[in-house]
């Protein structure tokens, strides 16, 4: 609908409230066209009921041009509005006299009273009825002192019937004042919420710029922090006098709390360390590394049950509260293991007979307990082909939809059922059971796995490993000791 | 602002005289086709008044129903003449007497165009519509209209059914006269305009 320079000039109107309220009254402005045309309609229908065209013709002239005039010179305003309530009962009139009375056709009262509500203004309904009334009670009095006006059916009209036809039609035109009230309310309420939430979005579109930059930088930050990590784990592939070693590791967010790593001591002669720092992110890496520095500062240096009191003080002195790790140290000789381990799931051994074997138990947390604390050890002989598992509990600590957790003995029957020729393909395996097992997609720890193989040793005639270690990850150290 | 002030004035102003104009002519309307014709008008001067016995009689109850079909009054009482016209069917002879030709034909009614006014005349009608109740003896048992109020529903002014009423039950009737208007005859109208 094309807008007139009036009704433009009207939505431009100051606040956001005096906008809302002049699309109500506009819309309702329109909504009382159509429900006058209707009456209109109904009006010339009803005048072959006794022919009475005289009125008819000439009434729905005036009622219409009182409001589409009305309308025309003052859209949206008070006076229009009270114009149609004037409209609508001249068309109450009409459609009484056209039925020669029916009382039936006193109901457009109240169907015209109700039509108003819809200007959510409670000023605009009253008019019109208090007009009607006064017209009424006028009436009655000059009906009772003996004018010709035979306009009630009774000879004299009482108190009582003057009472009751007023106060109900009264009545009903406050109830319908009072809702369109409620209604005009409601519609600036939901203006002033939906100014409110026009600002807020202003808002949020700012601080969403603010937060984007403060992101990326931060992204950048975890980039430079990740790859810092990814450059202190040693390559993931290791063939030695007597073994063969392979590991992976997976972390859940852009830096782990994993740890893998190892320090060839001599041929056929090396420490491997797989451990778990409590929590994943950042803080945890922050004790990975502490590890690590303890760890490639002491292996060699002390027994194996020293490397691992070390890393254990080592770690309480970073002073980090509420953080630990589990740890497991696996000193690896020809047709020997040895180990220290605690906090960590068990480490496993499959023996040629296709027989699982555990090592050691779970054991206290590092990193805060006293001096003294010794940690379970094992010591187990391997024969060739004899495979050796290390794992941290991320790839056991998976729940199905039900809730149910993956658990080592699962990991335990899939690493009996390994074919234990390629280590890599083993522990894609390994990985794969812990993935088709959880129910969600997103990896809730990080996952370490590392699998050895006993391989049949060779006579030791130099002091150089036999095989040097092979990098095929793509992770390429950075701090190789010499 | 200054400058627009004119303009809501004049507007004002024109609006003042729309609301005017359109409740004035509203009301002029009513006043016009109802009020006026619900007033009771009194007989004109000089006009033959109702005899109290008709020189003609026939040998059962007649009711001369004089009405004008340009005329609301007339319209609106024919649900009541039709209504008194089916309830003594047999006992009553019901003659609608108009003095302008009807296009709407009710031959049940035993219409009689009037053109001259002299039936009217005769028997002292100047108003339509009213009803002239004749007895078998020739007998004007009741002159004037079908009911005071104005919309021909209140059983208590319901002057001619009362009528008929009181005849059948007890050989009389009570209230021989009833208040008179409506329109006037062409005539009397024209005479009354000059």
């Amino acid at each position: 609908m094309a807008l007139s320079a009036r009704v433009r000039r009207l939505l431009k109107a100051s606040s956001l409230q005096d906008r809302a309220m002049a699309k109500v009254y506009l819309r309702g402005d329109t909504i009382m066209r159509y429900w006058l045309l209707a009456h209109t309609l109904m009006g010339l229908g009803l005048a072959f009921g006794y022919q009475t065209w005289n009125v008819t013709l000439p009434a729905i002239l005036c009622a219409d041009l009182l409001f589409f005039g009305t309308a025309w010179l003052f859209p949206g305003q008070l006076i229009t509005r009270i114009m149609a309530g004037i409209a609508l009962q001249m068309f109450v009139v009409l459609h009484i006299y056209q039925m020669h009375g029916l009382a039936e056709m006193h109901f457009f009262f109240f169907t015209s009273t109700t039509a108003m509500v819809v200007y959510q203004d409670r000023r605009s309904i009253l008019p019109g009825v208090v007009l009607i009334i006064l017209q009424h009670i006028t009436f009655a009095v000059l009906h009772n002192q003996g004018w010709q006006v035979f306009f009630f059916e009774d000879a004299s009209v009482g108190y009582a019937k003057l009472f009751f036809h007023f106060t109900i039609a009264f009545a009903q035109a406050m109830l319908c004042s009072v809702f369109a009230a409620r209604l005009g309310q409601q519609t600036l309420a939901d203006a002033a919420a939906r100014g409110r939430l026009v600002e807020k979005n202003l808002e949020l579109f700012d601080s969403r710029a603010i937060v984007s930059k403060e992101l990326t930088r931060k992204s950048a930050e975890l980039a430079q922090a990740r790859e810092l990590q990814q450059s202190i784990i040693p390559s993931n592939r290791l063939l030695l006098n007597g073994w063969e070693l392979e590991a992976r590791m997976q972390t859940c967010q852009e830096v782990g709390g994993d740890y893998f790593d190892y320090k060839v001591l001599a041929p056929g002669h090396v420490i491997v360390a797989v451990g778990d720092a409590t929590g994943h992110g950042m803080q945890a890496a922050i004790v990975v590394a502490a590890a690590k520095a303890v760890f490639q500062r002491m292996a060699g240096q002390a027994g194996l049950a020293g490397v691992f009191r070390e890393v254990s003080l080592g770690l309480q002195g970073l002073g980090l509260k509420g953080t630990y790790m589990g740890l497991i140290l696996l000193e690896l000789t020809p047709g020997k293991v040895r180990i220290v381990a605690s906090g960590m799931p068990p480490v496993l051994v499959k023996r040629a007979s296709g027989a699982v074997e555990r090592l050691t138990g779970p054991g206290p947390f590092i990193g805060f307990l006293a001096e003294t604390t010794s940690y379970p050890e094992a010591e187990a002989r391997l024969a060739p082909g004899d495979n050796l598992l290390a794992f941290s509990d991320g790839l056991s600590e998976r729940f199905d939809a039900q809730q149910k957790m993956l658990g080592w003995e699962q990991i335990s029957n899939r690493f009996r059922q390994l074919a234990g020729t390629d280590l890599g393909a083993d522990i894609e395996d390994l990985m794969a059971e812990g993935n088709q097992w959880q129910a969600t997609p997103d990896l809730p720890d990080d996952v370490t796995v590392v699998l050895a193989k006993a391989l049949a040793p060779t006579p030791a005639t130099t002091d150089q490993p036999l095989h040097l270690p092979l990098i095929q990850s793509e992770v390429v150290p950075v701090t190789r000791r010499v | 602002m200054p400058p627009r002030q004119p303009v809501d004035f004049l507007r004002w102003l024109a609006f003042a005289c729309l609301a005017t104009l359109c409740l004035g002519c509203f009301g002029y309307v009513f006043y016009q086709n109802d009020w006026k014709l619900t007033a009771e008008r009194p007989r004109p001067a000089g006009y033959p008044k109702t005899p109290a016995r008709l020189s003609k009689a026939a040998p059962q109850l007649v009711l001369y129903h004089f009405y004008s079909p340009t005329c609301p009054c007339s319209r609106f009482v024919w649900p009541e003449v039709e209504a008194l016209a089916q309830q003594y069917q047999g006992r009553l002879t019901v003659v609608a007497v108009s003095a302008e030709a009807d296009p709407e034909t009710r031959a049940h009614l035993r219409p009689v165009v009037d053109t001259s006014e002299t039936l009217a005349r005769s028997m002292g009608i100047y108003c339509t519509p009213q009803a002239v109740l004749v007895g078998p003896g020739g007998q004007v048992l009741y002159t004037g209209s079908y009911n005071r109020a104005r919309f021909c529903n209140d059983a208590q002014t319901a002057f001619v059914a009362q009528a008929l009423k009181d005849f059948y039950a007890r050989g009389n009737v009570r209230k021989p006269k009833g208040p008179v208007y409506g329109c006037l005859l062409p005539t009397l109208q024209r005479k009354a305009e000059t």
